[in-house]
């Protein structure tokens, strides 16, 4: 695969290693408490986060700065986040990259680490049965990969062939636990595979080998719906602690040297670009160290724990009638009607369509309201939750 | 929305709900509209897990929305509402009354409130606060006891609690049980009883007492169910409450 370097590209890759060389210096200083550090793995988030299309949503995790700085998210309101401050995007309260924005169609992870992948099912099915012909994008890594949610939602993309690129990023280590004391299978790409799906093992230091390989896949995924695994390996280090031999593995030193080799930039050119990233990193964090700390007012936190409901209910108590039915029926005829007032409401569980569930709530709706929006689920109770959380932003 | 084939089957769920689905408006402004059906209860001989009232392990999670009608109208206008509302609702079904309890309801559409308390049969002696299967336990105590004045209240929305209509009537009768089929340790009951405690103690002429099922998993035979079902303890309570 051709892939022809540039100071555009390179731009895109050495932004969020800026932004680590500079967190880095500020924790040592003590001017920041604590950083996730994904320094060495910006070629994996920069290069898939490139090959997905503006509309398209993204479900990261805390080793991809790269997509956050890709998809433009501004500096200050970014390292505020980081902070604690009162402007971050949680307004203090959440930590580090566990956020997200629609207005940059991010899906920010929880703290558990298979959470994002059932997310992104639903994401993809949303946008499947809307037959727009889009991607969801979601990253998992070498750690998460254990965890149960992995497998159901692979499965569950697996089987309803959901537009969705699922990226193992594989930094051989579970933060301090090796590869080796986690699995021991050789390459993710086992197992997509062994799901139903193709999958692909990449060398994720390189950006020019992740952009193009991730479009091809995308370009792939939103002809024809269906997921598909990539793995791509790369090394979690810390400038320290780096080993010698590492250190040509290095995606932005790589890159750096193709693009010298290529001619189309200058090393006074580089580095004047390096200086101008490294400079206005720097400006945004002490701007971000200006923001507001938040403050206790427990109304507004109150406040915000559910989102209002714009509409009023029809009665304070059931309107009369003399027409008696069972539970069950009121419960059939109540979902029978929510179907009707709500075109985008999808019904998900198992054995709800032709046999109608085990109660028979939903007797007679898949033949009334197809198969699409009244759906037989795989024993995945997790994968199938976390379909639904989101699924309504996705349609 | 997710239909859980059992409410017992939840537990495969509850990262999704308790710390995705929960948080994501306070944490980030995003709504997470779902609502999750949760057939649930005892009293069908299905044993330790078809049988189990999961209802508490959510009612305690902010972010979360939880309903537990106890009958088909109000069922319906609640099941409507669910889907109107952009939050988290687990709405819980009790698969003993699916088939066994008919009431009159309007065929149109119509939704009723998710936060209301309702006062079944309003009375001056003894305000017996329960929710789902319990409340019929109650209105057959009732039945068989028509010279005892109860005010009966359905607390129906079991997050957030509508304790200004608890506490009203508790004000009023000056008396208080809660009963309910899950057992009684961090449950509905046991909160309800102690908030309702705090807020009305000067008004009580008793202790409240909380009548829920044995400390069991809940066990299959049906001889063994009933045993941990608290139809005795009820009766036993009532009495002991009335008679205080």
């Amino acid at each position: 695969m051709k892939h022809n370097p540039s100071l555009e590209l390179y731009r895109s890759l050495y932004l969020p290693r800026a932004v680590e060389e500079r967190m880095l210096i500020a924790l040592r200083q003590g001017r920041i408490s604590k950083w996730f550090s994904s320094y060495g793995q910006e070629a994996v988030s920069v290069g898939t986060a490139l090959a997905m299309h503006e509309d398209e949503w993204i479900c990261t995790m805390h080793r991809n700065l790269g997509v956050f700085t890709a998809r433009n998210l501004p500096l200050v309101k970014l390292f505020a986040q980081f902070q604690g401050r009162a402007t971050g995007y949680t307004k203090g309260r959440d930590r580090s990259f566990h956020f997200g924005t629609a207005e940059h169609k991010i899906f920010g992870m929880i703290s558990h680490l298979g959470a994002q992948l059932g997310v992104a099912d639903g994401l993809a099915l949303a946008r499947s049965l809307r037959g727009e012909g889009k991607c969801v994008l979601v990253y998992t890594g070498d750690g998460g990969a254990s965890e149960g949610d992995f497998h159901e939602a692979l499965n569950v993309a697996a089987v309803w062939n959901l537009p969705v690129l699922i990226v193992v990023e594989n930094n051989q280590w579970g933060l301090s636990t090796p590869s080796r004391e986690q699995f021991v299978f050789d390459s993710f790409a086992v197992k997509g595979p062994a799901y139903g799906m193709e999958a692909h093992s990449i060398d994720g230091n390189d950006l020019g080998l992740v952009l193009e390989t991730t479009k091809k896949l995308t370009d792939s995924i939103r002809k024809t719906p269906r997921p598909k695994n990539e793995e791509a390996s790369g090394t979690k280090y810390y400038p320290e602690g780096l080993i010698e031999s590492w250190q040509s593995k290095d995606p932005v030193v790589r890159y750096r040297a193709d693009l010298l080799q290529s001619g189309l930039a200058s090393e006074s050119e580089i580095k004047a670009l390096e200086e101008d990233l490294a400079a206005n990193v720097l400006e945004s964090l002490n701007a971000a160290l200006e923001e507001p700390k938040p403050t206790y007012n427990e109304e507004l936190e109150l406040a915000d724990v559910y989102a209002p409901v714009s509409t009023e209910a029809s009665h304070i108590s059931p309107p009369a009638s003399d027409r008696k039915i069972r539970l069950i029926d009121a419960i059939k005829e109540g979902l029978d009607q929510a179907m009707e007032r709500h075109e985008n409401l999808v019904l998900m569980g198992q054995d709800i369509a032709e046999y109608g569930g085990v109660f028979k709530a939903t007797e007679g709706f898949v033949e009334r309201y197809g198969a699409d929006r009244v759906r037989n689920t795989p024993l995945c109770e997790s994968a199938i939750v976390g379909a639904g959380v989101f699924i309504s932003r996705g349609i | 929305m997710v239909e859980m084939q059992f409410s017992d089957f939840v537990t495969e769920a509850m990262t999704q709900i308790c710390n995705q689905a929960a948080k994501l408006h306070y944490r980030w402004g995003q709504k997470a509209d779902l609502v999750i059906r949760m057939p649930t209860g005892a009293g069908v001989v299905a044993g330790p897990f078809h049988s189990q009232s999961t209802e508490a392990w959510f009612a305690r999670v902010p972010g979360l929305k939880v309903v537990y009608p106890s009958n088909p109208a109000q069922a319906k206008g609640l099941l409507l509402r669910a889907f109107e509302d952009p939050n988290p609702v687990l709405f819980f079904e009790h698969k003993n009354l699916y088939r066994s309890l008919e009431s009159e309801v309007a065929p149109e559409y119509y939704s009723i409130p998710l936060d209301k308390a309702v006062v079944v049969h309003p009375g001056e002696e003894l305000t017996v606060i329960a929710y789902g299967w319990a409340v019929h336990w109650v209105k057959a105590w009732m039945l068989e006891h028509p010279e005892v004045s109860i005010e009966l209240i359905d607390v129906v929305s079991l997050r957030p609690i509508d304790w200004p209509s608890l506490e009203a009537s508790v004000h009023k009768t000056g008396r208080c049980i809660v009963v309910q089929e899950d057992t009684f340790l961090g449950s509905i009951g046991s909160s309800i009883a102690s908030e309702l405690q705090m807020r009305c103690f000067m008004s009580l002429d008793a202790p409240i007492k909380v009548v829920s099922s044995a400390d069991l998993p809940i066990p299959f035979a049906a001889e063994l169910e009933q045993g941990f079902l608290p139809h005795d303890r009820l009766k036993q309570v009532l009495n002991e409450v009335l008679n205080f």
